[in-house]
Order: C-alpha cells, then structure tokens, then sequence
C-alpha cells in the first residue's frame, strides 16, 4: 500500500525530478577549465531569460489547451505584434504606454477573432487558429514590407521611448526583467487557475463541456476570454521579444505556437483537456530551456538539439500516458 | 431516404466548392488572359501534384481521428534520401525504393508512437517534425545535394504526351484514395475508427494495425510528393518542405474532412488542393502582394469551414 503511495508520488512529480536530474547532469558536466559554466549566476539568468518568452506564451496555451482546444496562431501574433508595436513607436511616434497597450489590443482582437469564430460560429479551434496564424503573418509582413524594423532609443523622430528598453534590461546587472514579468505572471495564473471560479471553471469545460454548459457555466464567453487572454499572452511576450533583439521582425515567432505546446505537454497538460496546471509548465519551458542551455554551451550541433527536443517531448508525454492508466 | 438526402448534401458541398473554383478561374482570366493558357494550366496541375498527393494521405489521417505534422519534415527527408542514393549510385530505381522506404519507416513509427505508445497524434508527429528537420541538416551539413542522373529528375519535370508526369503520378494516388475509402473494408475501417474507437474495438476491428497503416500510406504518400518536390527543384535541400503539412490539412479541411474525425472524402480535398493552387497562382498573376495572398489564404479557410458547418445544419 505504502508502495503504492510512493510510486504515484513519483509518477506525480517525474517532471520535477526530470528537471532536477538534468540540472545536476549539467552542473557535473559543464565544468570548462576548472570553472563551472553552467552553475555561473549569469548563465542561469540567461537561462531565465531564454525560458520567459516562451513561457508567458505557455502560461496562455495551458489555459487554451485545459479548455481542450489549441491556439496556432501565438507564433505569428508574436511576429504581428513585434513589429506593430516597434512600427508604431519608431514610425508614428506613439509613447510608451500607448504603444503596450496598442499591442495588447492587437493581441485580444486576434483572440477575440478566434474565441468569435470558435464559439459563434462553432468551428474547431485547430482551424480558426491556423488560419489566423496566416492572417497575422501576412498582415505583420505586410505592415514592416517584410523587413524587421531596428529600435533605437531615446528622444525625438524615428526614436522608441527608453522606457521601452527597460524590458531588455537586468536589475543589478544580472537579474533579467523578461524573468520577472514572467515569474509575476506566472503566480497571477496560478493563483487564477487554483483559487478562482473561472480557473475551476476552466476545468469543468475541459473535463466536460455539456455537463458544464448544463450546469451553468457560460462555456462561450470564458472561452473568448480565454482566446483573448492567450493572445494577450504572446503579446507581452512578443514586446520582450523586440526589445531583447532591438527590432520588431514580422518573421518572428514561428514556431513559437510548437515550444509553447512542448512546454506544456511536458508540464503534464493533456492535450485532451481538463488536465494541467500552471507549475507544471513552468517546469516544462524550464527543462526545454535548460536544455537548450547545456546542449549551446557544450557547443552541440543546434540541428542535434532539435532532435534531442523531439525525443524529450516523445518520452515526457510517453510517461504521461503511462500514468493515466 | 434520410440516407439519399445526406448524400445530396455531401455532394452538394463538393460541387459548391467547384463553383467558387470555376467563379475564381473566371475572375482571374478576365484581370489576367494568360491565366487559362496551356502553359498556366499545367503550371496549377502540376502545383497542385504534390500537395494533392500527399493530402489524400493527411484526409485518412484525419478522418481516423489524428494528425501528421511531419509532412513537411518528411518531404524533405525522402527528397534528400532519394537525391543522395541517386547521387552516389546513380540507380534511379534504388533512389525511388530508398526514399519510399524512408516514408514507410518514418510512417510507420509515428504510427505506432501514436497506436501503441498511446500518444497524441499531434505530440507524436511534432516530435518526429523535429527529429527529422535536425536529421536533415545533419546530414547533409545544410548544404544542398545534386545529382546527374537524367533520369531522376524527369519524375518531377518529365511528360507523357503533354501531360506532366506528377499529374499523372497523382491521378493514380487520387484513384487509389478514392479506392481504399469507399470500396475496400480496409476504408470502412478508417471511418468507424475516427468515428468512435472504442466502438470498432469492441466490435473486433484491430484498431491498432489500421492506425499504424494509415500512418504508413501517410508516409509513403509523402515521400513520393517529396521525391517530386526534390527532382523539380533539380537539387535537396534540407529546408524544403517547411509548412507544407499546414498546405495538406488546410486542403483536407476546406475539403469538408472534419478535424474530429470519422468524416471526409479524398474528392473534397482534391477539389480543397485545386482551390488553394488556383487562389495562390492567380494572386501571384494577378500581381496581389504575397503579403495579403497570405491573409487572403487564412479568410478563405475560415470561410469554407463555415460554409461547412452551415451545410452540415441544413
């Protein structure tokens, strides 16, 4: 019995010692002239900050994919986005806050589209999403003529506002701002997704939808909230993302919809809904994060580190469906 | 009678979709005459050769419920697989044979990934989209892959009579679909498992084997469109391919397949490759910024699943 108990406890947090055994793998291999570069302070902030774009983007998609749906279109609404707000600041001149919130506009009119398109007019989420990932690739090229758009700061014509920097800057020269915007986030949702009614009720419709709707549960309006938030979502992640490369590219972001879903379904969500948790995909963009990290500074291949991502994700979601059994 | 009213409508939707291919192809003639020419037309087929050919895979695919992401990754790795055999032993029936080998093994594990090892589809051939796209340019250093043999480039570029060799390659692929869905059991089968799995358990159909060779024919499908996709291009490259799975499952749903399975016809998404192929050529005559042809592409998807939906109500 007590056996029992322990192996489920396993099985619960196999992602969690996954994580654990990957850092010590690369705190005991890392070491490079007597130095550990892996366990530098600075390193591991790189890896925060390498994990917060796609992990906002993620604290979205876990919610998207609870629901029982998927959103496609994240990746090019981070191109959309990145390039709207930079065009916006460079081109028209537009300050700091009206420049976030124009962004953040951008983003729940495209979630907005999808929740309509999804609950109104009853068409699978697969679809809408990805022909929205189109539609906002094509509009972001479009609006940049499909160049990226360079950022420079300061004062004055052609200039974005130096608040602006300040989403690519570290405090204390080493704690990176990406990081705690997503460590904020993070904590806001989970503190939605455990202690609220709508994160209750989130689950309710992934779990079951007509007993949901028949329960009383406005199943239409959350999930176009829901689409909303997430896009809102990757529009926070995609302003981080311009800021951290000093341009707003319309060809950013692809694939970024993929690592999102990865994150997630290594975190223990079920692409089948009704089943995931916003700890859980903290720890899976950081396993794909750190991942990323070890295998750069141990100069692996990066064509090898796709591979090695895509055994990851088969073997994390592999020993997910052993424990629904 | 309910039976013959539901088969009207299925139809129905098919000729819908030939009308707005036919209002289309008016539409581009009168901005631009040298969109009918014999030289565009063959353009369109022989356009539309590959993704047809592998769409009628990706609609069983869907049809039994699943999914394959790793088309694209797939085209590209047995056009290079195909390239580099026929480079090194400049045997044109050793290249085809490799590069559909790669198709089957390829389909086959993310079969049974998916069957066996009880995975998403989608989590399944995402992973295997990965590996491969790595694989590519591993082994191929990024750099390109060219060969001599005449012969292996006429699969993609050669004719018969005026008809291009593609277009008759997916004919027989078309056949073939059409085929296995509608007179064989095996077809049968793929509806009642995308239908209801447990159902065709239950009642005796091994769902795993069909499962497993759905994604097989998905394989092979994929690597004889990506032979013809490397022997048109004259060289392979490990960044062929990209979204191209995208362009199949957009096909097979505008083609009324329904992403929840047990329903779709190989027809509807031969007619959904035609209006996708004769949208994009036209726009690009036409001289419609790529921009908005890709903005355009999203709304017309949209659109035809509504019209779907809309059908399916009536």
């Amino acid at each position: 019995m007590k056996t029992d108990q322990t192996k489920v406890l396993i099985k619960k947090m196999q992602s969690v010692i996954a994580l654990i055994l990957i850092f010590i793998v690369a705190s005991v291999i890392c070491v490079q002239d007597g130095k550990n570069v892996f366990l530098d302070a600075r390193n591991l902030m790189n890896v925060l900050r390498a994990v917060s774009e796609n992990g906002i983007i993620a604290i979205g998609m876990t919610m998207i994919l609870i629901l029982g749906d998927i959103d496609l279109s994240v990746g090019s609404v981070v191109g959309l986005v990145s390039t709207g707000c930079a065009a916006l600041m460079v081109w028209n001149g537009l300050g700091f806050i009206p420049a976030v919130l124009a962004s953040l506009l951008i983003g729940a009119a495209f979630g907005f589209f999808n929740g309509i398109c999804i609950t109104k007019l009853k068409l699978q989420a697969f679809i809408v999403t990805l022909a929205s990932m189109n539609i906002a690739r094509g509009l972001a090229r479009f609006w940049a003529n499909g160049v990226g758009i360079p950022l420079t700061y300061g004062k004055g014509e052609g200039l974005a506002p130096p608040q602006f920097e300040v989403l690519q800057m570290r405090i204390n020269g080493l704690i990176p701002v990406p990081a705690i915007i997503f460590l904020i986030l993070l904590l806001i949702f989970h503190f939605i997704m455990t202690r609220t009614r709508f994160g209750r009720q989130l689950y309710a419709i992934g779990g079951n939808r007509q007993a949901s709707y028949l329960a009383g549960i406005n199943v239409d309006r959350i999930k176009l909230f829901t689409f909303m938030l997430c896009s809102m979502l990757a529009s926070v992640a995609a302003m981080i993302h311009a800021a951290q490369i000093s341009q707003g590219g319309p060809n950013e972001g692809s694939g970024y919809e993929l690592n999102a879903v990865a994150a997630c379904a290594i975190g223990g969500t079920s692409l089948a809904g009704g089943k995931g948790t916003m700890l859980g995909t903290l720890i899976g963009a950081l396993i794909l994060g750190m991942l990323d990290n070890v295998l750069g500074l141990k100069g692996v291949n990066s064509n090898l580190q796709l591979m090695v991502k895509g055994f990851l994700i088969i073997i994390a979601v592999f020993m997910q469906a052993e424990r629904k059994e | 009678m309910r039976e013959k009213k539901k088969m009207d409508l299925g139809s129905l939707r098919e000729l819908l979709l030939i009308g707005v291919v036919i209002i289309l192809c008016i539409i581009w003639t009168i901005m631009n005459p040298q969109f009918i020419s014999m030289n565009n037309v063959t353009n369109i087929l022989r356009q539309g050769s590959y993704t047809a050919i592998a769409a009628v895979g990706m609609t069983m695919v869907i049809i039994i419920g699943e999914i394959d992401l790793s088309a694209g990754s797939l085209i590209c790795a047995s056009g290079l697989v195909g390239a580099m055999v026929c480079k090194s032993t400049n045997n044109v029936v050793l290249a085809v044979s490799a590069a559909l080998l790669v198709g089957v093994v390829v389909g086959g594990s993310n079969g049974v990934l998916c069957a066996v090892g009880k995975l998403p589809g989608f989590i399944a051939t995402l992973a295997s989209m990965t590996v491969l796209r790595g694989l590519a340019y591993i082994i191929t250093g990024g750099n390109s892959v060219v060969w001599t043999n005449e012969a292996f480039t006429k699969i993609g570029t050669g004719y018969v009579g005026i008809v291009p060799i593609p277009v008759i390659i997916m004919l027989v692929v078309i056949i073939f679909g059409v085929f296995l869905t509608s007179k064989l059991r095996f077809g049968r089968y793929i509806y009642a498992v995308g239908g209801n799995m447990e159902a065709s358990r239950w009642s005796g159909i091994a769902v795993v084997k069909v499962k497993i060779i759905v994604y097989m024919i998905m394989g092979v499908l994929t690597s004889i469109a990506g032979l013809i996709v490397v022997t048109r291009l004259g060289s392979g490259q490990p960044s062929a391919g990209q979204n191209f799975e995208m362009d199949c499952i957009t096909a097979a749903v505008v083609g009324g397949t329904s992403m929840s399975g047990g329903r779709g016809k190989i027809i509807g998404t031969v007619v959904g490759v035609l209006l996708l192929t004769v949208l994009t050529n036209g726009m690009t005559l036409v001289g419609i910024n790529t921009y908005w042809q890709q903005v355009f592409k999203g709304i017309i998807i949209v659109v035809s699943v509504l019209a779907d939906t809309h059908t399916k109500k009536n």
